[in-house]
């Protein structure tokens, strides 16, 4: 189980966890996201396209990566 | 984290010179209240009622001209600090109940008031820009990630009747904006009076389609309370259903004139933003990264000020979950000449349009037909016109890196 930031708004999808409010089951892998899914918050990462979502992140990194760019 | 903060981050000096004229974002909206206030406490004359059209379509271009651009940035190291602090999101908690009221007032204005028609006319005008400011501030809450700002965009957006902008403009129009499938960015050679037609069909339509499969996946049904377009929808049915009963079955039409005319200040700046504006594709078809050269932008001083920042659209489709004090902008972006009251205004006159923003366009795109979203039934012509000419589509045209 892993977690993925997205590197734009700092929205973690985590497939432990899942996410309640866009219909991913907890325990949903990244690799069975639908294809043409977006960060949820921002619209802004893909998962196929550039800028790849980070799989290690320090834990302030949720609040810094919303603007520390 | 608070403004202390500011203070104590490695660039000790920032202060914040906008900090307190966002507070016009509080009082302009207020405008519409004048023109019922002057009829009703001063003198029971007419022309009262066009005031706030008039500073719309008027004093607002005439300041923008007048007090000019700021292209300042604050440092970004100051923007974590001002991101935190709590002012500038109760400046926006305080703009609620101010569109509410200003929209009641109008409303129940006209429903107690025997008026010619062009009284009516004129204060259906003026509470329409009512729900423009509040299209505006839904659309500065309903990007945050806090439960009681997408709240407060509900409750906000359910006035103008058009709750399902919280749902179409972060998940749909933010992922297609600047492509030939975004009904919400206008195309180059398309007039406002034809992009209305795909626009506002074309937002609810996708808005619903992306609720629906998200409660399919829920495994919820699409009538839920659940549904987020619902949601708001229901608070607008009880507040004109009893605004009807109240002031009587002739509010209908008037109540439906409103709410078009807020939907409109929506597709005007939706015309303006994106104009001919494309994302180049990508050889596996998906479009590039949206990047601030995808938006037309605006510094005007005085329509920043009564729009939380709005015009700095560039930025704003860039990062989008940035606050709106924290806007930038950036060199060599598409520039609109004046501020979005004074385009809307060049917008209505089509030809005039054309004349000012096809080769503002051109420039922005450097004439490469690659980066112009195309009305295609126009293509042919404009290429003709300016003569364009069609970049062959070679494969080591190497993506610009952002």
């Amino acid at each position: 189980m892993s977690r993925y930031l997205c590197p734009e708004c700092g929205y973690i999808y985590d497939e432990a966890r899942g996410d309640a409010h866009m219909g991913f089951a907890p325990g949903t892998d990244w690799a069975d996201l639908p294809a043409d899914f977006v960060c949820p918050d921002c619209a802004i990462s893909s998962r196929r396209t550039l800028p790849s979502w980070i799989r290690r992140f320090p834990r302030e990194a949720r609040s810094r990566a919303a603007w520390a760019r | 984290m608070n403004s202390s903060a500011l203070a104590s981050g490695s660039s000790p000096a920032y202060v914040d010179h906008k900090r307190h004229l966002w507070l016009f974002s509080l009082l302009v909206p207020c405008i519409a209240l004048i023109g019922p206030l002057m009829y009703m406490f001063v003198s029971p004359n007419l022309l009262w009622l066009w005031l706030p059209t008039l500073f719309s379509y008027l004093v607002i271009p005439v300041l923008d001209a007048i007090i000019g651009e700021d292209r300042s940035n604050p440092p970004e190291d100051a923007v974590p600090a001002l991101e935190e602090d709590r002012y500038y999101r109760y400046v926006t908690f305080a703009l609620v109940p101010i569109l509410w009221a200003s929209f009641l007032v109008s409303v129940i204005f006209i429903g107690t008031h025997d008026l010619p028609w062009h009284g009516v006319l004129a204060v259906i005008i003026a509470a329409g820009g009512t729900l423009g400011y509040g299209l505006n501030l839904g659309h500065e809450m309903g990007h945050k990630k806090t439960s009681l700002e997408r709240w407060l965009a509900k409750i906000t957006l359910a006035l103008g009747f058009y709750g399902h902008f919280f749902v179409e403009h972060n998940r749909g129009h933010h992922r297609d904006v600047a492509t030939p499938v975004d009904p919400a960015s206008s195309r180059m050679g398309e007039s406002i009076y034809r992009f209305v037609f795909r626009e506002m069909p074309g937002a609810f339509f996708r808005a619903w389609d992306l609720e629906a499969e998200r409660l399919d996946r829920c495994g919820k049904s699409v009538w839920s309370l659940q549904n987020e377009i619902l949601q708001p929808a229901l608070i607008s049915l009880v507040l004109y259903a009893l605004l009807i009963a109240f002031l009587g079955l002739e509010m209908v039409p008037v109540l439906l004139l409103i709410a078009f005319w807020g939907a409109f200040q929506l597709t005007q700046a939706n015309y303006i933003e994106h104009y001919g504006l494309l994302r180049k594709q990508q050889p596996n078809g998906r479009y590039e990264r949206c990047q601030p050269h995808h938006s037309w932008n605006s510094n005007h001083l005085f329509s920043n000020w009564a729009l939380f920042h709005l015009q700095r659209h560039s930025d704003h489709h860039a990062h989008p979950t940035r606050r709106y004090q924290s806007l930038r902008d950036f060199p060599d972006l598409p520039r609109l000449p004046n501020g979005y009251f004074g385009m809307y205004l060049i917008a209505y006159f089509p030809s005039i349009w054309f004349k000012v923003m096809d080769k503002r366009l051109l420039d922005a795109v450097g004439r490469d037909p690659a980066r112009i979203n195309f009305e295609p039934a126009k293509r042919e012509r404009l290429m003709r016109q300016y003569q364009l000419a069609e970049v062959p589509a070679s494969s080591d045209n190497a993506e610009v890196p952002a």
